[in-house]
């Protein structure tokens, strides 16, 4: 541990150089100017480069009146200012040019787009004329221009995602520019929203995420891990064993049904193989988070019926800011006496773009209404350096991280070890990226990323003899190696933008310990499309994608469970997606999708105790592909003062893949035997999310979710489904402050799967308080929450400790955060 | 061209490295044990089935105990790799204490008056290769070591 601890301080110390070296820079200018120089970002994002929101909200107005000026002395020069603002520039050149020579007589509107509760500009917001079908992207400090205008008056629509949507009357005059401002109010329930306008928004992304978490909701909400950041949003839960292995669950789905992405990478760990195996991505230097849904998640994976997490730290840097910046965090809480910390900073020396990242949790064991959970306790310290050299024709970076941790699984559960379990884990990685800025309408842009990941994880059993926990239980040894070559293209066809690509990825897995699992040597080739359409008042979105996946043991030899062998599967997922507007305020949705799950290492070869999970886990060889078919329907309506989102879903499984007891047991451990067997299953449910303005700055917001799983064949419900869960959140804001108060609910969930327990209902209250003040070019943020403000006793279903413990009683929790 | 091949051709080679990685890691296949005392079995394990069981006085020591390791054809295994060893604990060591005493053979302390596990298991380095169903050992306030099967 001394060695890794001593890696991760010369990883810093160098990041710690190149920011000092960054600082010393501070000031260059940039000569060329390239995509990724012009600021395209998502607003969110540019929370953490305050110190250019923060410039643009000391001079908006002076900007506001350069451009005003320009626009009546100076037609023809404004119109080509207003260019880079229309989605249809060399229309808009066009009507300029003919408007500046035979009619002058024309008008524009101006003004700017602010957050109503911060003052913040609102950067890249779309601007609509309804009666002219026409439409724009604002700038980054939150002005807008639509030039040339015949007299008359407009119906002038302004829309961002995660504000709600403002619609006002414009008179234009002849020669004049009319001036329109509009404060953005912050909207949940819009960020929600399917945006299908926007282009370079999202770091270069071509898909909008169905839901993204960052600014106040992300500090609100930020957990110890990023299941618990998450577990309020729609259909969302967690899965527990104690507070430092949670994995997010969605609609049901978790594991490798789930995938979690970092920057759009694999993990590289082993948390989809087990409950008790940490994910490695601590959110507290996390830019946002964002979940696909749909075809576009066909892009990471063939197995996204739920979705993809991908949790957005922007390691290797994209843009070349003008001056050091970045976000500092302290954050601590009473119910475990843990303190985390984070830092991320960003600079730039010429056109090199310089980022680097530290963060510390250190945590005592939980405590509870009914006492402490022993064996809880939670260390982790992570960091990366991240360099790219940015110019007019794209980037080169680099990024290396490094995470290490070091947490305890209770015991006493269902008959698991009595002393419970420690873990540690260490995982390193590095990451290359390359963009080419092709400019050309059939190929905006080649990206290629190549991944190295190396991965290490023990489990030590307690010595009743040495009193100490040096009894190896499991290891795993994952070496990962990923490439990714990504074409993306604006219009091409019927398609307004899209990217095609190719994945391929060998992973090298090496268990040790207490396990008859064989090294393997894996290897999976992908091809996939992702395309957005636009036919009439259709959006469509569609995905396909073909992998072939082979895995091989090291020695091919025939086992208890079966002749270990080489085994090579090909299939191909696919996805459709169509948005249509029923009416301005009305939308609908519906999504159907094909997907793919390849069987993993441990499906098909693993035989060895698992003494976290209490069992004796064996593979299957034999088992092929578990293939998916979804539909999913969505209803949105969207007035000003009210939102409402519904949906519901219906998924089914040919063979899905879990562990079923055997009823006997191992020879080698008296432990019961799992082993991994494949069955016709089924998910459905719903979700509703609804938010409604009660008046000026009080809004009341309340989710509920559903799923139901069931395995067909065997007529028995799938283990660890979330019971209906719900959370009604009131919230009143003022000025830079915020207080508010939920409720979170579930109710008893008595749908059982195999050697499952019951569990009862809860209700549990929060509340929190939210401020932000600006000093100079800092921002600084406070964050208070009190959760289970009754200290109630209360346990979630897919907790696998809640037979000896509850879920944490009464906590404060303080979040401070710096943006510089 | 030039730039995309610079890039691709580091990354074939470190894929091919790491793809040469190959070790096994060995373990060996246990199907029960026998353990003897005076060369008497007093307790046997085959398969997932344990019969015998110990009882040992208060406040002594048993005379030590040797283990013979079965593998599944039925024949008892020779174990001369020094990474593995014996490795037996007790369940309540309030009531009993278990000793390893050489490498393959332990003794039993009887502490309090009561029932304990005996766990008797082969440990692989740091890790456990086998380890044995609860061997039930009764702590008695009589003077003899019994064994029964």
């Amino acid at each position: 541990m001394k060695t890794n601890l001593y890696k991760v301080a010369i990883t810093t110390v160098f990041a710690t150089f190149f920011m000092v070296a960054g600082i010393k820079a501070d000031g260059l200018t940039v000569s060329q100017q390239s995509p990724y120089e012009s600021g395209y970002q998502e607003a969110d994002v540019a929370e953490y480069f305050l110190t250019d929101v923060v410039a643009g909200v000391e001079q908006p107005f002076e900007t506001i009146e350069l451009r005003e000026t320009a626009a009546v002395e100076q037609p023809l020069t404004h119109a080509v200012a207003g260019e880079a603002a229309l989605d249809q520039p060399l229309e808009a050149v066009d009507l300029r040019e003919t408007a500046a020579v035979e009619q002058p007589q024309r008008g524009s509107v101006t003004g700017t787009a602010t957050d109503a509760e911060t003052g913040a500009p609102v950067a890249y917001v779309t601007v609509v004329i309804l009666e002219l079908n026409r439409a724009g992207t604002g700038h980054e400090d939150g002005s807008f221009i639509v030039p040339n205008l015949a007299p008359g008056v407009y119906t002038l629509r302004v829309h961002r995602v995660g504000y709600a949507v403002q619609t006002r009357n414009v008179r234009v005059e002849a020669g004049q520019a009319t001036r329109i401002d509009f404060k953005l109010r912050p909207s949940a329930f819009q960020s929600r929203a399917i945006e299908v306008t926007g282009r370079r928004i999202n770091n270069g992304e071509v898909y909008t995420p169905e839901i993204r978490i960052s600014g106040r909701e992300l500090r609100q909400h930020l957990g110890r891990t990023l299941a618990e950041t998450l577990q309020n949003e729609p259909g969302m839960a967690q899965s527990t064993m104690g507070p430092a292995p949670a994995r997010p669950v969605l609609r049901g789905l978790s594991g490798d049904r789930l995938v979690l992405l970092e920057d759009g990478r694999t993990t590289g760990d082993v948390s989809t193989s087990a409950p008790d195996h940490a994910v490695t991505i601590d959110p507290i230097n996390s830019q946002y988070i964002e979940i696909l849904r749909g075809p576009s998640a066909l892009i990471y994976t063939s197995n996204a019926m739920a979705g993809v997490v991908n949790v957005v730290r922007g390691q290797i840097p994209t843009e070349l800011p003008e001056h050091f910046h970045g976000a500092a965090s302290v954050q601590g809480e009473t119910v475990n006496q843990g303190l985390s910390a984070g830092l991320a900073t960003y600079t730039s020396r010429g056109n090199l773009g310089i980022r680097g990242d530290l963060g510390l949790r250190l945590a005592s064991d939980i405590q509870t209404p009914e006492g402490s959970l022993d064996n809880t306790a939670i260390q982790s310290l992570h960091g990366g350096l991240g360099l790219s050299r940015i110019d007019h024709r794209g980037l080169l970076g680099f990024s290396a991280n490094a995470f290490l941790s070091s947490y305890g699984i209770p015991g006493d559960f269902i008959g698991s070890h009595p002393n419970g379990v420690k873990i540690n884990l260490q995982r390193y990685q590095a990451d290359v990226r390359r963009d080419i800025d092709a400019r050309a309408p059939w190929l905006r842009n080649i990206r290629l990323n190549y991944t190295f990941s190396y991965y290490f994880h023990e489990e030590l059993e307690f010595s009743p003899q040495r009193q100490a926990f040096d009894i190896v239980g499991y290891q795993a040894e994952l070496l990962t190696n990923t490439f990714t070559a990504r074409f993306t293209h604006d219009e091409l066809g019927l398609a307004t933008r899209g990217t095609f690509g190719v994945y391929a990825q060998h992973q090298y897995n090496r268990p040790g310990g207490f396990t008859f699992t064989p090294l393997t040597n894996d290897l999976s080739l992908a091809l996939f499309g992702y395309q957005d359409i636009r036919l009439g008042d259709w959006n469509l979105h569609a995905g396909l994608r073909a992998d072939v996946m082979t895995i091989i043991p090291i020695e091919e030899v025939e086992t208890a469970i079966g002749l270990r062998r080489q085994r090579t599967l090909a299939n191909v997922s696919g996805g459709l997606q169509a948005m249509y507007p029923l009416s301005s305020r009305l939308s609908t949705s519906i999504s159907l999708m094909r997907t793919v799950r390849m069987p993993g290492v441990e499906e098909l070869f693993s035989e060895g105790p698992h003494l976290p999970a209490y069992s004796y886990e064996t593979g299957n060889p034999d088992l092929n592909e578990e293939i998916g078919h979804g539909a999913d329907w969505m209803l949105r309506f969207a007035a000003e003062h009210f939102g409402l989102q519904a949906s519901v879903f219906y998924y089914t499984y040919s063979n899905y893949l879990y562990p079923r007891a055997t009823g006997e047991e191992s020879v080698r451990r008296p432990l019961p035997i799992y082993q991994f067997t494949g069955e016709p299953a089924r998910l459905m449910g719903a979700e509703v999310l609804a938010e409604v303005d009660i008046f000026n700055g009080l809004r009341l917001t309340g989710t509920l979710s559903y799923v139901e799983g069931d395995l067909t064949r065997r007529n028995e419900p799938i283990p660890f489904i979330p019971p209906l869960t719900g959370k009604v959140d009131l919230k009143y804001t003022r000025g830079v402050y915020t207080v508010g108060s939920s409720a979170r609910f579930a109710s008893a969930q008595n749908r059982l799967g195999e050697f499952e327990e019951p569990t009862d209902g809860y209700r549990v209250f929060d509340a929190f308080a939210q401020a932000h003040f600006t000093h100079g070019t800092h921002m600084h943020t406070f964050s208070l929450t009190l959760e289970n403000i009754a200290d109630t006793t209360y346990r979630m279903h897919l907790s696998r400790v809640k037979a000896i413990m509850p879920e944490p009683g009464r906590n404060i929790k303080l979040l401070y955060r710096m943006y510089f | 061209m030039k730039r995309i091949a610079s890039f691709f051709i580091p990354s074939i080679a470190a894929l091919l490295l790491i793809s040469a990685c190959s070790s096994g890691h060995d373990h060996l296949d246990v199907n029960g044990f026998d353990v003897f005392l005076d060369n008497e079995i007093v307790v046997s394990q085959r398969g997932t089935t344990l019969t015998g069981n110990v009882s040992v006085n208060t406040g002594s020591t048993s005379p030590e105990m040797r283990v013979v390791f079965i593998d599944p054809d039925g024949a008892e295994m020779v174990i001369t790799d020094s990474d593995y060893r014996l490795e037996v604990s007790s369940s309540n060591e309030d009531v009993l204490v278990a000793n390893r005493t050489g490498l393959w053979t332990f003794t039993l302390q009887g502490i309090s008056a009561g029932t304990a596990e005996l766990s008797i298991g082969i440990m692989h380095g740091s890790h456990f290769d086998f380890e044995s169903r609860p061997v039930p050992v009764s702590v008695v306030q009589t003077q003899q070591v019994s064994a029964s099967n």
